[in-house]
């Protein structure tokens, strides 16, 4: 990547005057470390997004309760570990293991671990909610417990899993940004290297970084809300989903 | 026709839900099951489509043991209702409807016009627009219509029904009743229909099979669990209203007299007074020409009149009158709503054929209602 650093005498008064010059003149760079940012958070919750829904249907499997509980609380600890923290501890696992230890590989994976909690719980929320009586009469009418499942319990589930899915996104847009620290590049590039530079051009690109950041956030709740009222089932849209 | 054998089920815990139970019911009649909460009637219901495994007995439909049978298969087979009706959210009352013919692989058109049919039979008219709605665009009355529809789907000869008009305001669960009870008469389904409410029993069931603490304590017609309660139990769930209730099982065809003398409002008081006199009663029909009622005379009204007055002019005209497919409680009320006492009957065009009398209705109740103590 290459910054464009340009010298003080286009300085104002104001840093956010001067970050949004900045921006608009390097404009190609943060799109390359959009681009880099967002390909880790694909790749990452992609990834979640297997592992967590197909984790969500097992537990949420008659006599699996405990087994529920177990998984639940486990995720539930996954993402109260931060983010530094997280880092680390991957790299000292992928360096015993011989692979490296930086860069794209440990980033996607934390990201998909701290993904993992919204998606398995809304899956398995949505699935064990599924209204009683429609599961009865699902069954009393024939339906074998895979029908039941693929026919009734995920598409009424489809909603409740896109909302965790909007919510693993959006954080993972956050967290995404301290994976520049191990060299995985993405947004948070800025904000370390503006950290790291004294004076009005390091102010510039924390602003700069940060509000991308923020921005990205802001674009993947809208798309992904957008994503999530066309995933859901017309007869339950903006009704009761109850029968 | 379904049979129980000797049916039991014992949970885990050690509850029996159900002891013991033996139960025929034939093929084309609609047996309920009926009973105080708790008493094992659902349980029973769903052993017959293996929701719930028999603990011991057995149960065969027509002649073949349920256990040997695929379940699913066996379900798919047994048309399914329950009270929460359970419609699926997400798809429309079509597929709803088309569910287990699509579970059969039934081919699109066969499936559509399955649905129409079906839609028109539960009064969703046009199902063209119905069909393409969603359980949440319809109300109460119209998702236990669709839930009727869907247990019908493949023509089962067998239907399961849990209350499946349980949880409809009153006026609408009676026009309901009345709709399948005509939609039977047409079907003439093998159906095993749970509830709790008597009076939904007596006016749907060919038989009724009442259960406490899972033994199935009577069993019979509605009149018979009526008129010959086998214990205090029975007694007191059928209500010491049993009567009044036997009545509703009653219609005024079968109980009208047609044997009093009637007169013409063209005769003179003094030969209607005349006739009374040579029959020996005190009250006389008064028929038109054409065969309509006209009103009544009796005996005290017309000894103080001047005897050369028509009929015509003095007659006192009824207000109400009862129709031959008239349950016996709703003429007993207009009985008791009316001066007279007496209820004249008239069928379909109107036309005079019959009387019924509080004498009548006594000696009928005597006969058939009246326990020996």
């Amino acid at each position: 990547m290459r910054v464009d650093d340009r010298p003080a005498e286009l300085y104002s008064d104001d840093v956010l005057q001067d970050s949004w010059t900045w921006a608009i003149n390097n404009w190609e760079a943060i799109w390359v470390l959009t681009v880099q940012h967002l390909r880790i958070i694909l790749v990452a919750n992609g990834a979640g997004v297997v592992v967590g829904v197909l984790l969500g249907i097992f537990i949420s499997g008659q006599g699996r309760e405990r087994l529920a509980d177990l998984i639940l609380y486990l995720t539930g600890m996954l993402i109260t570990i931060p983010s530094l923290a997280m880092y680390g501890i991957l790299m000292a696992i992928l360096g015993a293991m011989g692979l490296s230890r930086i860069g794209f590989v440990p980033a996607v994976i934390a990201l998909a671990l701290y993904g993992l909690l919204p998606i398995v719980r809304n899956t398995y929320t949505a699935i064990v909610e599924v209204p009683q009586a429609v599961i009865d009469a699902g069954r009393g009418m024939g339906m074998s417990e895979r029908q039941l499942l693929i026919k009734i319990k995920l598409p009424l589930a489809v909603p409740v899993i896109m909302a965790g899915v909007r919510q693993a996104v959006v954080m993972n847009v956050g967290i995404a940004a301290i994976a520049a620290w191990i060299g995985a590049g993405g947004l948070g590039q800025l904000m370390f290297r503006g950290i790291q530079e004294p004076g009005r051009m390091g102010s510039i690109l924390v602003v700069v970084g940060s509000v991308s950041v923020a921005m990205l956030a802001i674009v993947s709740d809208f798309v992904l809300g957008a994503l999530e009222y066309l995933a859901t089932p017309r007869g339950l849209r903006g009704g009761a989903r109850s029968s | 026709m379904i049979t129980l054998d000797n049916v039991s089920k014992m949970y885990a815990g050690g509850t029996e839900a159900v002891k013991e139970v033996t139960l025929e019911i034939p093929k084309g009649e609609l047996c309920i099951l009926v009973g105080p909460s708790g008493c094992g009637k659902t349980t029973t219901l769903r052993m017959i489509n293996r929701l719930i495994s028999l603990s011991s007995g057995r149960i065969l439909l027509n002649e073949r043991d349920i256990n040997q049978m695929d379940p699913n298969e066996l379900r798919r087979g047994i048309g399914y209702a329950i009270q929460e009706i359970g419609l699926f959210p997400h798809m429309t009352v079509e597929y709803n409807v088309a569910a287990v013919p699509r579970l059969l692989g039934w081919p699109r058109e066969k499936w559509r016009s399955r649905v129409k049919e079906l839609l028109e039979l539960v009064g969703l008219t046009p199902p063209e627009e119905f069909g393409k709605r969603y359980p949440s665009e319809l109300s109460g009355g119209q998702r236990q219509r669709v839930g009727v529809a869907r247990c019908l789907g493949a023509d089962p000869p067998v239907l399961l029904m849990d209350e499946p008009f349980g949880a409809i305001d009153p006026i609408t669960r009676e026009r309901l009743q009345d709709e399948f009870l005509r939609i039977q008469e047409e079907i003439q389904k093998t159906i095993v229909f749970v509830t709790h409410d008597l009076q939904e029993g007596l006016k749907l069931g060919d038989r009724i099979a009442l259960m406490r603490d899972g033994y199935l304590i009577q069993e019979g017609k509605p009149a018979e669990l009526l008129a010959k309660p086998k214990d205090d139990f029975v007694r007191n769930f059928v209500g010491t209203d049993r009567t009044l209730k036997a009545l509703t099982l009653v219609r005024l065809r079968e109980v009208l007299d047609d044997s009093p003398p009637t007169t013409e409002p063209e005769v003179t008081v003094s030969q209607a007074l005349q006739k009374m006199e040579d029959h020996g009663v005190r009250f006389l029909p008064v028929v038109n020409g054409d065969g309509s009622f006209a009103g009544w005379v009796n005996r005290g009204g017309l000894r103080n009149l001047d005897g050369d007055k028509q009929v015509s002019e003095v007659l006192m005209r009824a207000r109400k009158v009862g129709r031959r497919d008239m349950p016996v409680n709703e003429a007993l009320s207009l009985m008791l709503e009316s001066a007279i006492g007496n209820l004249a009957v008239v069928d379909r065009h109107d036309k005079y054929v019959g009387v019924l009398t509080f004498r009548r209705l006594y000696d009928i109740v005597q006969e058939n209602y009246l326990e020996e103590e």
